[in-house]
């Protein structure tokens, strides 16, 4: 028995009215999170990974913003019909959101304690007492030391770490089924980043929750993501098991990426392959792959007719190209390295 | 904290003093002065005012006193005379002053001519000072002796003058800063919460309104309306002027009104309190909006939302308190408007507060009044910002004083 997926997003569309015209950010964009796995979402800025899971929790800013169209089917139902008081339900109860910027996703002048007892109070109905007593569990369980006098403590008396390690208790709080963990490493630096993500990973092993990761670092998706999916200008362009699309990407924009990573074990005084080019303008996106403009193995009269769907590719293994190109394949006019 | 208020209030020590300095040469320096008039009368020879005559009127404005020992005796009460030690007295022949400045008669090429003044025939000396007794001696306003009136009541301590006109620019103040809090801080918050609806730009057009037009424009409007306008047609109207009337009055629908009752009162304070709160409303209301709308956007509010929490709570409990921290200076610049009260608005509606007293003063020349109320704005000042200060460190948890 095939048991259904914890979120089914279908056809996601999101617009944003700006002065200069309507912004598609999302397109058609589908995707599933099983209960229990880590769904990496790769991209760069722009790409629209951070709207799509704005939209997940339906904290897009409306006026500008606005969910088009598709289905959020989060264990069976369309978070997109329920009412702003039933999604308040769902919100920090069911799906948690962490943030990128530590610094600033903390209330600067209310105490730590109070902010993460806010939603234990508000969802699980705790007594003061019950909840401050949960949130010095919380603290210990992400690693603060002398979790009970902290509590009192202000968000400025922190560590970018500390913090973002908070924001990790706040979101656990309510043991929700699904954390969205948006760029949570971006703003730390790299000695930080390790330990919070082996810290998402350790409690996500413990309390059984899904988790999207957020990130444009391909470091990150490998080391925490049981499934990865690339996105280019609003779209998924190429999903599949993490180890596949390390391996074996199809896509000529994950081969892009791939390639302008650094490598330990490469030569020495080999050049960086960037991707050339621009990421496309989102308000006047033609019917065509949108990646075809920087693409290496451009094809003109094909690339160029229509957007790409995805297929598949491999097992479980899609992509948005219309051709068989793997890392291998090699780039039409370039020379063939000796 | 203690280090902090030490140093603060030596701080504010300091201001005062510089403050006062600047204020005291430039009201002196203003043109014209009690002596004005005396001199046309001189210069048009009509009335006989002989030197003794200017010299007396110059005594009784201190004016025959050099400026530095003008604002030392009014400062700090010194020098009363000559400065006595162990019963010796010391410069006794310090000149302090010119009782008779030197006179020159000028005579010009058609005929005309003009008496101007240049040196001093008779110097004033400590030892003069000491032996005038028809001098009054203040204490100096440092130990709070405000001095004596000199025009607007004549020779009583300018306390009581305070006094007599306090009541009215605190009750005035008071109400119309409290409402203006109560009325323009919902405003702000609900239009930075509804940017761009219809409520949103109704209160923009209001507040750009009475944010630029000024307080007398509003205020005579106010008059011609409610007051004239009003009467005119036969509709219960707001008496101007004042803050009671002279003698009973018949307002329709009201009935009779008897002079110095509370209703009597109330009728009066009605339009300049309207006028000062609309006027502060348009700017606070601004302020807040503003000042929340830039807190709404913060990262903060999206991880309150990203919690669950009712959107009125977001706003209120995440987004006001940070937004009210700027708003606290600005209300502590009210303070001493407070007591200094509104001088066009109580100017306009003849309004007996404090803002009026100090036109007045400047009109008559009455210095003493004038400083009087000027330090007292001062020092007000100073304490307003000392306070939101302090409050700062009660309302954002990141802020220290050290």
């Amino acid at each position: 028995m095939a048991t259904s997926p914890l979120l089914q997003v279908e056809n996601l569309e999101v617009q944003f009215k700006t002065q200069d015209g309507v912004v598609k950010a999302v397109n058609d964009v589908s995707f599933h999170v099983d209960r229990g796995e880590t769904l990496g979402i790769v991209g760069e800025s722009g790409s629209g990974k951070s709207v799509t899971a704005m939209s997940l929790m339906r904290l897009i800013p409306n006026p500008p913003g606005q969910i088009t169209g598709g289905k959020v089917m989060f264990d069976g139902e369309n978070l997109l019909d329920y009412s702003d008081d039933e999604m308040r339900h769902v919100r920090g109860n069911r799906i948690a959101m962490i943030f990128q910027d530590p610094m600033t996703s903390l209330n600067p002048v209310l105490t730590i304690g109070r902010q993460i007892t806010e939603s234990l109070e508000l969802h699980l109905k705790l007594t003061q007492k019950e909840a401050r007593n949960r949130a010095v569990e919380l603290l210990n369980m992400v690693g603060i030391p002398s979790a009970d006098r902290r509590l009192d403590d202000y968000p400025h008396q922190f560590s970018g770490g500390m913090r973002q390690r908070v924001m990790i208790a706040m979101g656990l709080s309510c043991n929700p089924e699904l954390l969205i963990a948006d760029e949570p490493t971006t703003a730390l630096d790299v000695t930080i980043q390790a330990q919070i993500l082996e810290l998402i990973q350790r409690l996500q092993h413990e309390l059984g929750t899904a988790v999207i990761i957020i990130t444009h670092d391909l470091g990150v998706v490998a080391g925490m993501a049981d499934r990865v999916q690339v996105m280019y200008a609003g779209r998924i362009v190429e999903e599949g098991p993490t180890n596949e699309i390390f391996a074996q990407p199809r896509m000529p924009y994950t081969i892009g990426l791939l390639r302008s990573i650094p490598r330990l074990d490469e030569e020495q005084g080999r050049k960086l392959n960037p991707i050339r080019g621009l990421p496309p303008d989102l308000i006047n996106l033609p019917q065509i792959c949108p990646f075809s403009p920087r693409c290496d193995y451009f094809v003109a009269g094909k690339c160029d007719a229509t957007v790409p769907p995805l297929r598949q590719v491999g097992v479980d293994h899609r992509a948005a190209c219309l051709f068989d190109i793997s890392i291998d394949t090699p780039i039409p006019g370039a020379e063939v390295p000796v | 904290m203690a280090a902090f208020l030490v140093r603060r209030l030596f701080q504010m020590a300091v201001v005062i003093f510089l403050s006062s300095i600047v204020s005291y040469a430039l009201l002196n320096a203003a043109p014209g002065g009690p002596l004005t008039f005396l001199r046309e009368q001189q210069q048009g020879g009509r009335n006989r005012v002989t030197q003794e005559d200017v010299a007396r009127v110059r005594a009784r404005f201190e004016l025959d006193l050099a400026l530095p020992v003008r604002f030392s005796r009014w400062l700090v009460g010194q020098p009363r005379g000559p400065i006595e030690v162990g019963g010796q007295q010391y410069f006794a022949d310090l000149a302090v002053g010119c009782r008779v400045p030197g006179q020159v008669r000028l005579r010009y090429p058609d005929g005309s001519t003009e008496i101007i003044e240049e040196g001093c025939e008779i110097p004033l000396t400590l030892a003069d000072l000491g032996a005038d007794t028809t001098r009054r001696h203040s204490r100096g306003i440092l130990f709070g002796d405000f001095g004596l009136s000199q025009t607007i009541l004549r020779d009583r301590p300018v306390s009581i003058l305070i006094e007599s006109r306090l009541p009215y620019t605190l009750s005035l103040m008071g109400a119309s800063t409290l409402l203006a809090i109560v009325i323009g801080v919902p405003i702000g918050i609900y239009s930075a919460v509804r940017q761009y609806s219809r409520f949103d730009y109704t209160m923009t057009t209001v507040a750009f309104l009475g944010a630029s037009l000024p307080t007398f424009f509003i205020g005579i409007m106010g008059i011609l309306v409610f007051a004239i306008g009003a009467k005119e047609i036969g509709l219960p109207y707001l008496p101007p002027g004042n803050a009671t009337a002279a003698r009973d009055y018949v307002v329709p629908l009201i009935g009779t009104v008897t002079k110095g009752s509370a209703l009597d009162f109330f009728l009066h304070f009605l339009m300049p309190c309207g006028v000062l709160t609309f006027t502060n409303v348009a700017g606070w209301s601004r302020f807040v909006r503003a000042s929340m709308l830039d807190v709404l956007n913060q990262d903060y509010v999206r991880t309150a939302r990203a919690k669950g929490v009712r959107e009125r709570m977001v706003v209120l409990k995440h987004a006001l308190r940070n937004a009210l921290i700027p708003f606290i200076t600005l209300l502590a610049g009210t303070l001493p408007s407070l007591f200094a009260g509104a001088i066009v608005t109580e100017t306009v509606f003849n309004w007996p507060g404090m803002g009026r007293l100090l036109i007045d003063s400047l009109g008559r020349f009455d210095y003493t009044v004038a400083m009087s109320v000027l330090y007292i704005t001062i020092v007000l000042t100073m304490i307003g910002y000392l306070l939101s200060d302090i409050l700062y460190t009660v309302v954002d948890p990141r802020i220290r004083l050290t």
